[in-house]
């Protein structure tokens, strides 16, 4: 078909690069606008797509999709007036099949009249649809990349090295807590927000990279965040560009927040730190016990014959008086060496955990048994409440009377001082989650000062002879029984201490 | 030699030689014995011991071992354990099968010494009551079935005629019965007689 009412002047050389163009895909619209004819290519269904009817050639600018009309019509019309120089657009049209088709457009008038009207307007029209689909999912997978590298909680950052500028995405702004958009330096970020002691470590890894003797910057520190607070970072960063003299321009990478993990790791190794000591614990209890024997041996003979050379002293009347104080001192000290050795040893046997299902309030009872000479020597009665049909724990027996002694002891001695009567309480019950408890109730004086904050610490004693493990050790116990073991209370009035254990057949 | 004997079983040399010459101090005779058999084996020991101060932990026979033993044979002694492992299984085994204390070692010596001199009293004592249940048990023996029926008439509180009514005998037999038995239980009073009979049985209890 060709174009009829074009000047007469078409010639061979129009018609060549008008095959040119229609070979490259491009569709010529040929618009004479003294008549409005319009002579179009024959690839005009190829390029706008089945809208148009076999043979039928509409206006181009009834398909425009709604969002892009104004603009294009707009800047054609400027184009017309002679404003715009030439005319250029990437817009959608409506089509029969399949979704709306991207055009690229460019256009220009080619003839006007002596009042400077246009009177002949060529364009060409270009389907961009799969060149923008290509582009489309580029950007797509772009975004994808991003958002996967954020999802698995990675933020990223884009840092000029030239500007010192630093493009951060919206997840590091959250991390950091920054609420608006505004532009940021890398100076901002590291090192004004750097921990302290996290400074020269994460600076270093920087500089390392930037010198070329480490292929990534791999560092984690602590930033300071918005609310003042420090949050343990992971980040991993590469130089992108360089100049032709190999001058870094240009640095991208990602930050993690390890802040949980970094947590995770303490809380871990504090609890390593806790097994080892109580490991230590277990070790000295063994180590005492299997010294004390032998230290006891002696020092009992020390302090019998003292006793004996004492007596003997008597018989020599006042020429002895001298020797009788020396003498009695060192009776005193082999007591007091007993002493210590035996509130060291005995309490973690040897051989670990023998557990079986016992019936507490038959161990509370059998203690209390066992305890009732000292109670009764320091005027200290035993009310017992124990409640019925508990579940059996599963324990060692031997262990959990040795936590029951020692805390019986420990609240006897406690109401060592007072006026009143002394009654120690001992009650079991069925706590939460069918776990069974035991508290221990003196009417004493409460926790000294220098034990309260942590009673349970080592070598925390206030008692004149001890050695302050009592109560470590008891914990190490009920803990090995996978139990606990606390202060419920300690006022003026008294202290209760209560231990829970996992009933046998939870 | 016969008399009241404290018997030390220690496997330490130095402990077992220094309680030996403390125990002394109270004037005491004392054996000392490195192992508990050595215990079992001396026979004088055993007929005169009025105190035991025990090891727990020995090689050999343990010192609760000794305790049981002893227990068999019908040997009732007072036995003050000493130990320097104080576990409380021990100790509740050692005072359930009778123990008279456990002591941990080292320990005041002077409650050592309290302790052993009250254990030789509570023997002593022991001694004496059994001494005297076995005589008054002979005498006992001694009557015949006929003066037994009177002595019971006597304790229970009945009369002379009563009791010959009872057995259906004259008053005058129940009368030479009764000083019979006087006689043989060797009292003054029927005061008398009732405490003795009340008394052996409380210790036959």
């Amino acid at each position: 078909m060709m174009p009829s009412g074009l000047t007469e002047d078409p010639g061979l050389a129009e018609a060549s690069w008008r095959l040119a163009l229609e070979a490259a895909g491009d569709c010529v619209w040929d618009w004479n606008l003294r008549d409005g004819r319009v002579a179009c290519s024959e690839n005009l269904r190829e390029v706008f797509g089945d809208l148009f009817a076999e043979g039928e050639v509409p206006d181009w600018r009834d398909l425009l999709h709604a969002d892009e009309r104004r603009e294009v019509l707009g800047r054609l019309e400027a184009c017309l007036d002679d404003s715009l120089a030439a005319f250029e657009a990437e817009f959608r049209v409506r089509c029969r099949s399949g979704g709306p088709r991207w055009i690229s457009a460019r256009g220009k008038v080619v003839a006007r009249d002596e009042a400077g009207r246009p009177e002949r307007f060529i364009a060409t029209f270009r389907d961009l649809t799969a060149a923008r689909a290509r582009i489309d999912h580029l950007q797509a997978s772009a975004r994808l990349w991003q958002f996967a590298l954020e999802g698995h909680g990675d933020a990223l950052w884009d840092w000029s090295l030239v500007t010192g500028e630093i493009d951060v995405s919206p997840s590091f702004r959250a991390i950091v807590g920054w609420q608006d958009g505004r532009p940021l330096c890398g100076n901002d970020i590291w090192p004004e927000r750097l921990h302290p002691d996290d400074l020269r470590k994460a600076m270093a890894a920087f500089s390392a990279h930037l010198a070329g003797d480490r292929p990534i910057t791999e560092v984690e520190f602590r930033l300071r965040v918005e609310d003042g607070s420090y949050r343990w970072l992971a980040l991993r960063g590469k130089i992108m560009e360089r100049d032709a003299d190999g001058r870094p321009l240009r640095m991208i990478g990602t930050v993690r927040d390890v802040h949980d993990r970094y947590l995770g790791i303490e809380r871990e190794k504090r609890q390593e730190q806790e097994l080892a000591r109580a490991a230590r614990l277990i070790h000295v209890g063994e180590m005492a016990s299997a010294l004390a024997h032998e230290l006891n041996q002696p020092l009992t003979a020390l302090r019998n014959f003292s006793g004996v050379a004492l007596r003997r002293l008597e018989e020599l009347g006042a020429a002895g008086a001298r020797i009788r104080e020396p003498l009695k001192m060192i009776a005193e000290q082999a007591l007091r060496a007993g002493e210590i050795v035996h509130r060291v040893r005995g309490f973690v046997r040897k051989g670990g955990l023998v557990a079986a299902p016992v019936a507490i309030n038959g161990v509370v009872r059998s203690t209390v048994r066992f305890a009732e000479f000292e109670a009764r020597a320091h005027a200290v009665h035993f009310v017992l409440e124990l409640a019925d049909a508990l579940p059996m724990v599963q324990a060692d027996q031997v262990q959990l009377e040795q936590v029951l002694s020692n805390l019986i002891k420990n609240g006897i001695d406690a109401m060592s001082a007072i006026p009143g009567e002394r009654i120690l309480q001992i009650r079991s019950r069925l706590g939460a989650d069918g776990v069974v408890e035991v508290a221990v109730i003196d009417c004493g004086e409460g926790l000294a000062e220098a034990v309260r904050s942590d009673p349970f610490a080592p070598f925390a004693t206030t008692k004149p002879d001890g050695v302050g493990l009592g109560l470590a050790i008891c914990r190490t116990i009920i803990e090995n029984h996978g139990g606990r073991l606390w202060v419920e209370s300690s006022t003026a009035r008294g202290s209760t201490f209560c231990f829970a254990l996992p009933s046998a057949a939870a | 030699m016969s008399g009241p004997l404290v018997c030390v079983v220690d496997d330490d040399d130095a402990v077992r030689l220094s309680m030996g010459l403390l125990i002394e101090t109270l004037g005491l005779p004392v054996r000392c014995f490195p192992t508990a058999l050595d215990v079992l084996a001396d026979g004088d020991a055993l007929e005169r011991v009025h105190c035991l101060v025990l090891d727990v932990r020995m090689p050999g026979l343990s010192g609760v071992g000794l305790q049981e033993r002893l227990g068999k044979l019908g040997r009732v002694v007072p036995i003050i354990f000493v130990s320097a492992h104080g576990d409380v299984p021990m100790v509740a085994r050692a005072m359930r099968e009778g123990a008279f204390d456990f002591l941990q070692k080292p320990f005041n010596e002077q409650v050592l010494l309290d302790r052993v001199l009250e254990a030789v009293q509570l023997a002593a004592r022991r001694r004496q009551e059994s001494a005297w249940l076995a005589n008054v048990q002979s005498r006992l023996d001694s009557l015949t079935a006929r003066e037994r029926d009177v002595m019971e008439g006597m304790v229970g509180g009945r009369l002379n005629k009563q009791i010959a009514e009872d057995l259906g005998i004259s008053m005058k037999t129940v009368e030479q019965h009764r000083s019979r038995v006087m006689e043989k239980l060797q009292v003054d009073s029927l005061a008398e007689l009732v405490r003795i009979v009340v008394r052996s049985c409380r210790q036959e209890d």
